[in-house]
């Protein structure tokens, strides 16, 4: 079973955001979306979920997105957005059970119990979401997340985590945690496909990397195959050099030039 | 919004509030019956409850002056104060809900206002509909002229406040004034085009109050004032989604257009018909939901009935309040709940004064 996106494009007003994208992300594997700022991820997540309306084909398990009913969606997929605005004083384990009942949980305590225990907020259940800190908001809502995709496998087929940058404001540790969640769920049979900044993650933990730059794709494929010195250099800008980290991955270093 | 601290709230560890609000419907319900009571048996004409009670448990007759006074004027009252307050309350914590801010309140936001214009449009302007119209409409005209011109304002003023699924606050409470300024103006221009006995509907009208209270205008705009009040357990699981922003709602599978086409619909026909029924009562609609989220939180499966039974609580002792305190007159009813509200709406942006720019 695949996330399947074939030749999308998106047009946001008069800007053609995205053009002729292709991908494939299989059950089992852990997808990374990486590229500069404003080269489309999001948006390309965007039309993923279904949210943003784009041409092309894009299918989730063999079903065409598009006339899929949300509630059914909800049950297939979970999605982190970028940023999730809050209104309202909610607990902890009232934004949790949001996702919960999303998913169609029937025991929605003990799902919300553990999925806060999952991003190391054991026990912040009663704390008010809007009085925590940054990154521990952005550990609720990957515990919401996880609340609604439930198990890795569901009635329609293996379930998708779609998160765009999900580490983007937490600690090392924490990223370490996110990465190895978002692998287990994979190796569960899940699906997950994963917005990164951080090429070494990209590096240690997508099993494939899609490389956007200016709303096309300009490389896909292993790790290895896509984060190479030269391609990076010319995407990002900047002097990047890759050295490789055995047994498996490889570690990305900015390097400064001495300005002549 | 910024709250206190967890526990001062009460909140349990687990942060499950659901056992809280369910005593507070209880205690709820229980003030809806008591206030009902104190309600029926207080007023101008010093017929008791007490006595009236007993007699029809001795099985007496009520007298024809008492019994005209229990069931033509203060059970209509009643029953128009519990509804109006229902109404108001639940209209603002779905529109607070939908807006996702709590500032948003029916009468802060023009919605009263355009109900108001409607109104006066239907009062001066009424008699220059072709008969066969104004036959079909009868004494619904009022109430359903109210429904479109609060309708009309809500539609305005969602245009004017969401762009791409975000609302802004500043410009909602700032679109806000300037409809209420337009339809003010407009108000005033058909006032003065008024004759006099409408001038005298008008007065009345616009004093805020349910001294007007029968069962034929109950029975005409009771079911519009419900419409709030039935859509609300459908509204609710949506309304909880947009607390999370719209693209998050719809993540989580919630019916984010109906849930948005479904509450504008209901609060204008709502507030229309409170606002055609009683004239402007402020502030319920903006203190009941806020003090609900602060007891027992911002979930609105729990929220809109507790908002609907405080509002209809609160509603009806102003009521009591407005008719007792200088009896044998009365006081405008929208004078206490200003008087009891404006201090809590200032107290709301006193703490949101720190995490909201205006
Ligand atoms: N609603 C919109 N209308 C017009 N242009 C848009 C809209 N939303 C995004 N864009 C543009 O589309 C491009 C891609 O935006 P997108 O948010 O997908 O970038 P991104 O790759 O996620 O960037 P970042 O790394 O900063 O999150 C940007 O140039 C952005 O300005
Ligand atoms: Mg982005």
């Amino acid at each position: 079973m695949t996330l399947t996106v074939r030749d999308l494009s998106v047009r946001l007003g008069r800007r053609d955001v995205l053009t002729g994208i292709d991908l494939t992300a299989r059950e089992g594997e852990v997808t990374a979306i990486i590229g500069p700022n404003g080269s489309g991820k999001t948006t390309l997540m965007r039309a993923i979920t279904g949210e943003l309306p784009s041409t092309g084909g894009l299918a989730l398990n063999g079903r065409d997105i598009r006339s899929m009913p949300a509630p059914l969606m909800a049950t297939m997929r979970a999605v982190l957005a970028q940023s999730t605005p809050l209104s309202f004083p909610f607990t902890v384990a009232e934004v949790v059970r949001l996702g919960a009942e999303a998913g169609g949980a029937t025991n929605a305590a003990a799902i919300i119990e553990r999925s806060l225990a999952r991003v190391d907020l054991a026990g912040y259940g009663g704390r008010l979401f809007q009085q925590l800190s940054g990154g521990e908001q952005q550990r609720v809502h990957l515990a919401r997340v996880l609340a609604q995709a439930g198990s890795a496998v569901g009635p329609d087929g293996p379930r998708w985590l779609l998160l765009d940058e999900p580490v983007s404001s937490l600690d090392i540790g924490h990223q370490l945690m996110v990465m190895r969640l978002a692998r287990a769920f994979a190796a569960e049979g899940g699906g997950v496909v994963a917005v990164l900044h951080d090429l070494n993650l990209t590096a240690a933990h997508a099993d494939r990397v899609l490389l956007l730059q200016d709303g096309r794709v300009t490389a896909q494929g292993t790790p290895a195959e896509v984060l190479t010195p030269a391609r990076l250099t010319v995407v990002y800008g900047c002097n990047l050099q890759v050295h490789p980290l055995p047994p498996r991955g490889m570690i990305v270093l900015a390097r400064e030039e001495a300005e002549a | 919004m910024i709250a206190a601290d967890p526990a001062a709230l009460g909140i349990r560890t687990d942060g499950d509030r659901s056992g809280l609000a369910r005593r507070m419907t209880l205690v709820l319900v229980a003030a809806v019956l008591a206030v009902s009571l104190l309600s029926l048996g207080a007023g101008a004409s010093g017929v008791s409850l007490v006595d009236t009670l007993s007699a029809l448990a001795r099985g007496e007759a009520l007298s024809p002056s008492d019994s005209l006074v229990l069931f033509q004027i203060r059970l209509p009252r009643l029953v128009t104060g519990l509804l109006v307050g229902a109404a108001l309350a639940v209209s603002g914590a779905v529109m607070q809900g939908l807006f996702r801010n709590p500032l948003a309140d029916p009468g802060l936001v023009g919605v009263s206002a355009g109900a108001g214009l409607g109104a006066i449009t239907a009062i001066v302007l009424g008699g220059a509909l072709p008969p066969a119209l104004a036959a079909a409409a009868g004494v619904n005209l009022v109430p359903l002229a109210a429904f479109f011109g609060g309708l009309a304002a809500t539609l305005v003023l969602h245009a004017i406040a969401s762009r791409r699924g975000r609302t802004s606050v500043a410009t909602m409470l700032l679109g806000g004034i300037a409809l209420a300024a337009l339809t003010g103006a407009a108000s005033g221009l058909l006032i003065y085009l008024a004759d006099d006995s409408q001038l005298r509907t008008l007065t009345f009208w616009s004093m805020g109050s349910l001294a007007g209270a029968s069962w034929p205008q109950l029975i005409a705009a009771g079911p519009l004032m419900m419409a709030a009040l039935i859509a609300a357990p459908f509204l609710a699981r949506g309304l909880n989604g947009l607390a999370l922003g719209e693209a998050a709602a719809f993540h989580m599978g919630m019916p984010v257009e109906r849930t948005k086409r479904v509450a504008v619909l209901t609060v204008a026909a709502s507030v229309g018909a409170a606002v055609a029924i009683s004239g402007g009562i402020g502030f319920i609609g903006l203190v009941v939901p806020h003090l609900l989220r602060l007891a027992t939180g911002p979930d609105h499966r729990r929220l809109l009935p507790n908002a609907a039974l405080l509002g209809a609580v609160l509603l009806v002792l102003a009521d009591l309040v407005s008719r007792t305190i200088v009896a044998p007159s009365e006081l405008p009813i929208g004078i206490i709940t200003a008087i009891a509200g404006g201090p809590v709406f200032i107290a709301i942006l006193l703490r949101q004064r720190g995490v909201m720019d205006l």
